[in-house]
Order: C-alpha cells, then structure tokens, then sequence
C-alpha cells in the first residue's frame, strides 16, 4: 500500500450542518442535553458555533453556509446514541421535537432507533446503545 | 432506512470513539455530496501539490490548503467512492492516516 503524504488523523472533531437561524439551533440541541462550548465570528462577520453531547469528543458545528442561498434540508448521517430509546423519544415529543411516527425496530444486530429533524430540517438519527 | 442484507462497516481514527459508517445509499441516504464531516491533524502543512498524484492514486482529491485568518488551516478533500477510505483504511501499515476498521 502507498503511503499517504497526510499528517495522521487523530480526531472526528464535528460535523458541520448549515444554519441560518443559529441562535434558534442552539436553543434546539442545548434543548436535547447538548453544550455549547464554541461561539466565535470568522470572516467577513461570520458567526461559527459548536454544540456538544455530554459524552463523546465529536461535535456538531452550526455555522452559516456560504451566500444567501435557501438551505436545502439534508440527512447529516448524524448518528447519536442513547441507553434507553424510549425514554429519549418520549421527552423528545414533549419538547415538540419533529420524530418519526414511531422507533424503528428491525430486530437484531440492528439497534431500536428514530430519525428526528432539527429546526432548519436536517435529519438526525438516535439509536439505543445500552 | 438501511435494508435486509446490507452491510455495515465502521472505520475510525486510531483512538477516536467517533466513526464513520459505510453503509448502501437509499432514498434517504443519498451518495456523495458535502458530509460536514472535519478531521483534526496536529500538522496540515502537506505539499498538496507534489503528493497531488498519489492521492488520485487511492481516489482522494485533495484542495488546497486554506488559510483565513482567525480559523485553524484546513485542506478539503474528496473521496471518490468509499473504497477509497477502505483503502486508506489499509494503510496500517505507514501509519499515516491510521483509519482502522471497527466493525
């Protein structure tokens, strides 16, 4: 195998989702037990913010996308975890989270899980890793 | 949602608790486009230019690195298809890279 001319990998440090209305998106994850820990401007006045779960060292980044563009909801992949599916889908409904009608159990090896969206429509997943 | 039959493989940096799953694309999973998805290197001054052919050896088109004041440098890139990640995957051997496969 070639070597690649990169310096190691070490980190998933985030995963950037495009917002408008940030402040609205930080309100939803902080909702769902997330922190924010980064809330910096860059650029020409561009506003750069990190949210993260309790645990685990990867972050979800809402930052503005390039231009004035309509953002176009899109599926993040995002896959986050809990210990208990039910619990998590229930207070995710009393917040008045968008979820699926239901959690999706397809039996093993495949965990109970629920796709939910965020304020700008991205789609997130929830899986259960007791 | 993912089907009967496919398969499901995991790869992370050595060390990360985070990874990246390879999974068949469906109607709600779509193939390509822009993933979010930022890596962290305690080094990114690579001389793009001169590894440029190598890394369209393994399918990874690499940009060039940008550097905005205010924000750390960053190097975009592209896989051409997730075999090229496997392939990276592969590269235990050099160490560079160093995904390592985990389910």
């Amino acid at each position: 195998m070639n070597s690649v001319k990169f310096a190691p990998i070490n980190r998933i440090s985030l995963v950037c989702i495009p917002t408008r209305e940030q402040d609205r998106a930080i309100a939803f994850y902080e909702s769902l037990g997330f922190e924010k820990q980064t809330d910096t401007t860059f650029g020409a006045g561009c506003r750069w913010v990190e949210v993260y779960p309790p645990q685990g060292t990867t972050g979800i980044a809402i930052a503005p996308p390039p231009g004035n563009d309509p953002i176009a909801p899109v599926n993040t992949g995002i896959t986050l975890t809990t210990n208990d599916i039910e619990a998590s889908y229930a207070r995710f409904k009393a917040l008045g989270v968008d979820v699926d009608h239901e959690i999706s159990r397809m039996g093993v090896p495949v965990p109970p899980m629920f796709w939910f969206r965020d304020p700008s429509g991205h789609t997130l997943l929830i899986v259960e890793q007791p | 949602m993912p089907q009967s039959g496919q398969r499901w493989i995991e790869v992370a940096p050595t060390g990360s608790p985070t990874t990246i799953t390879f999974i068949g694309a469906h109607e709600i999973l779509l193939a390509g486009g822009e993933t979010g998805i930022r890596l962290t290197v305690d080094d990114v001054d690579v001389d793009v230019d001169a590894d440029n052919s190598h890394l369209l050896g393994i399918s990874v088109a690499a940009d060039q690195v940008l550097r905005w004041e205010g924000i750390p440098p960053s190097l975009p890139f592209a896989t051409k298809s997730w075999q090229a990640l496997r392939d990276i995957e592969i590269s235990d051997e050099t160490d560079e890279f160093a995904f390592r496969r985990k389910s």
